[in-house]
């Protein structure tokens, strides 16, 4: 407040002056000198009278009973002030409120205002002051009191008494409803987002959470030290492999004999294809990518020569989009000159598990329906019409989806594969349990399947190599191995002995 | 001068072939520029062989020149080829679900009907016929009965590692059996590790024939 009544440029600052600071506080006589009287205007000396004399009333002791003549003289100099009991309701209303100290000292020439605007009367609609009584509730129903609805009571008082200012209507009050929710403003209500758990139950909650976060927590696993030797190691197996298997290749060597005995699995694939009738029809699935190529097509080129050699009608089917290439680059191999007068091909088959389904259910919605009119398929409307059924793949799943979904339309009709060696292991249970009659397994069975038919086929052109370097894997394996423990065996004695030191 | 198709192919089979063999010295340029030429190659080719091979032979032509019953047979799924075309973008997306549900019933379906059917009851009833001692078993119980009872043991022993199970009154699992089915689990990686090694190996040697067949190509037609 200091501060305030220094920056003013109306409020002296020697302390000798005797003029009223801004915004001070007390009672007039205590805020206007005795000898300042003379100077206040006439109107001002009235009310300082009577709220002098209703001061005298409240606190008796404080002040005399009797005003002061200087008082009187003034209070009867004023014509136009108001009488004495007119002034005494307008002081009561004064100090009845419980206005704040600042606000207490805070005058009309405090501000400069013109003096008709403090002395303007009020106005006939404001309610008279002493009908409003101050609400004396207790502290405990203060702090109960709802105050979002107390202004949500309040604002809509206020739009109650909206007067229209245009139209037919101007001038009257709180004719037109107010839009609902339009000028509400209402605070929103807030929630306490604390949870009433006392410390036993947040350990639980932590201990719940640390076995929520320990499933999903990846084990560190330490990063593998890298040994200077690895890459050169790398390129000295790289070069045994490739030498192993170049070498005999290049020299069209033929020192490895191939093995006489055959399995149970080859000798029933064998005795299956040779019950074939001479011009039945076979189907052929080709399932193998690509990559594939080099361990199946001779394999596949030795069945399909001997289904050849009986003129047996072929049609070929791929539920692999890459399928019907591979069939095409098969045919061709075995018929250079195209000459062989019944192969078709019906072409991919897709949907996967679904696909197979339907060709078992009915073969002749797959392919185009000229196929079906040729020569090649005539007679054969159902999947057991095909004297053969063999699949040719190098993936377990894709030979195990035909066991399941064509076998049991086939009703007795032979299923044979062939299939690649690292798909034996998973198809091999299908053949014991005599769901398939017959496998060739990779190229230690079709170099035993080849020689029967043919003494230097392709399998046996690559034997050699294939013996060699299933050797050279096999040693490398067991030499990497054996290093592997004594250099274990070798770290575990050095901690030892740094142990025992 | 006309260049021979094999030439061709062989030059460019022995090119590739060493892009790919760089791998050995590491990751490199040249070998990436091998796997994406692969990777683009079969992609192109499946995209042909499924636009004409489906969408040409399975549904455009038997929509123009097939029977009244066909074509409105076909117009569902080409119903479901366009709502699963919504797939494609966020804002028509859900136009693809009931699409993709059929399917995914559909492909549920008939996979579990096949393995249940297929492979779990005949697998079953094939080692439980192992154990048959009647006369209508053609081989000798002195060959089928240690069979039987090595499958079986392998099985068992196979589950009880794979069981989670809280310990015993004496406080331990039951290890013995459990360090059996272990050693049943690592023969079986050992016998698929061995049969990805032999074609893999298989692979290794048809690249090597191609390549002596292709030198002496170029060494005769110099």
């Amino acid at each position: 407040m200091a501060s305030l009544g220094a920056e003013s440029p109306a409020a002296p600052s020697g302390p000798e002056s005797q003029t009223p600071q801004a915004f001070e506080t007390g009672s007039l006589d205590t805020i206007l000198p005795p000898e300042n009287a003379a100077e206040t205007p006439s109107w001002l000396t009235g009310i300082s009278a009577a709220m002098s004399s209703a001061l005298a009333e409240e606190t008796p002791g404080e002040r005399p009973q009797q005003p002061t003549a200087e008082e009187t003289s003034a209070a009867e100099s004023l014509p136009d002030a108001a009488p004495s009991t007119e002034a005494e309701p307008a002081s009561d209303a004064v100090f009845s409120m419980d206005m704040p100290d600042w606000l207490a000292g805070f005058t009309p020439s405090d501000l400069n205002m013109p003096p008709e605007s403090a002395a303007r009367p009020a106005s006939p609609a404001a309610p008279n002051p002493e009908d409003i009584s101050p609400a004396s509730l207790p502290s405990w129903v203060q702090a109960l009191r709802p105050v979002e609805a107390v202004i949500a009571a309040a604002e809509e008082d206020d739009f109650e008494q909206t007067v229209e200012k245009e139209g037919p209507l101007a001038g009257f009050r709180a004719v037109l409803p107010v839009a609902a929710g339009l000028l509400k403003i209402q605070r929103p209500k807030t929630y306490s987002n604390k949870l009433d758990v006392d410390n036993a139950q947040q350990e639980q909650v932590a201990l719940l959470e640390n076995l929520l976060a320990a499933e999903t927590r990846a084990r560190e696993i330490p990063p593998r030290q890298k040994n200077s030797a690895e890459r050169p190691l790398r390129w000295a197996i790289a070069a045994i492999l490739l030498l192993v298997t170049l070498i005999p290749l290049a020299l069209g060597s033929r020192w490895t004999p191939i093995p006489s005995l055959a399995g149970a699995d080859l000798n029933a694939f064998a005795s299956t294809l040779a019950s074939v009738e001479n011009g039945a029809p076979a189907l052929i699935v080709v399932d193998y990518q690509p990559a594939f190529a080099g361990e199946m097509e001779p394999l596949a080129q030795s069945a399909l020569r001997e289904l050849m050699k009986k003129q047996a009608r072929l049609a070929f089917v791929s539920t692999s989009p890459t399928g019907s290439l591979m069939a095409e680059r098969l045919m061709a191999q075995l018929d250079a000159q195209n000459n062989y007068p019944t192969s078709v091909q019906l072409g991919y088959l897709p949907g996967g598990a679904a696909g197979i389904q339907v060709f078992a259910s009915d073969p002749t919605r797959v392919g185009r329906g000229s196929s079906w009119k040729s020569a090649t398929l005539s007679g054969i409307t159902h999947l057991e019409d095909f004297a053969v059924a063999l699949v040719l793949t190098d993936a377990p799943d894709e030979g195990r989806l035909w066991v399941e979904q064509a076998a049991p339309e086939l009703r007795g009709k032979p299923l044979l594969m062939v299939i690649s060696a690292q798909a034996e292991p998973m198809l091999r249970p299908y053949f014991d349990s005599h769901q398939i009659q017959g496998l060739m397994v990779g190229l230690n069975h079709g170099a035993i399947f080849e020689q029967q038919f043919l003494s230097d086929g392709p399998v046996r052109q690559a034997w050699d190599s294939f013996n060699l370097g299933l050797l050279v894997m096999e040693t490398l394996i067991v030499v990497g191995g054996l290093w592997a423990l004594i250099a274990a065996w070798l770290e575990k004695r050095a901690a030892e002995q740094e142990g025992a030191y | 001068m006309q260049i021979p198709t094999e030439l061709l192919t062989g030059i460019l089979g022995f090119v590739f072939t060493l892009l790919v063999f760089s791998y050995l010295i590491g990751d490199n340029p040249l070998f990436r520029v091998a796997v994406h030429v692969f990777v683009g190659l079969s992609a192109g080719y499946v995209a042909v062989v499924i636009w004409q091979q489906v969408i040409i032979n399975k549904l455009i032509e038997p929509l123009i020149n097939g029977g009244w019953q066909e074509r409105a047979l076909l117009l569902i799924p080409l119903l479901m080829s366009v709502l699963l075309l919504g797939k494609l973008s966020p804002r028509y997306q859900v136009w693809g679900r009931p699409v993709v549900a059929y399917l995914v019933g559909v492909g549920a379906a008939v996979a579990i009907g096949g393995a249940l059917m297929g492979t779990l009851l005949p697998q079953a009833q094939a080692s439980l016929a192992l154990f048959d001692l009647s006369a209508a078993n053609p081989r000798p119980l002195t060959e089928t009965l240690p069979e039987a009872v090595f499958i079986l043991l392998g099985t068992l022993s196979t589950l009880a590692y794979f069981q989670f199970s809280t310990l015993n009154k004496s406080g331990k699992r039951p290890l013995l059996f459990s360090i059996l089915g272990q050693t049943f689990i690592a023969i079986t990686f050992g016998v698929l590790f061995a049969g990805a090694l032999t074609a893999s190996l298989s692979a290794l040697i048809d690249r090597m024939a191609a390549l002596v067949q292709f030198f002496d190509l170029l060494l005769f037609s110099l």
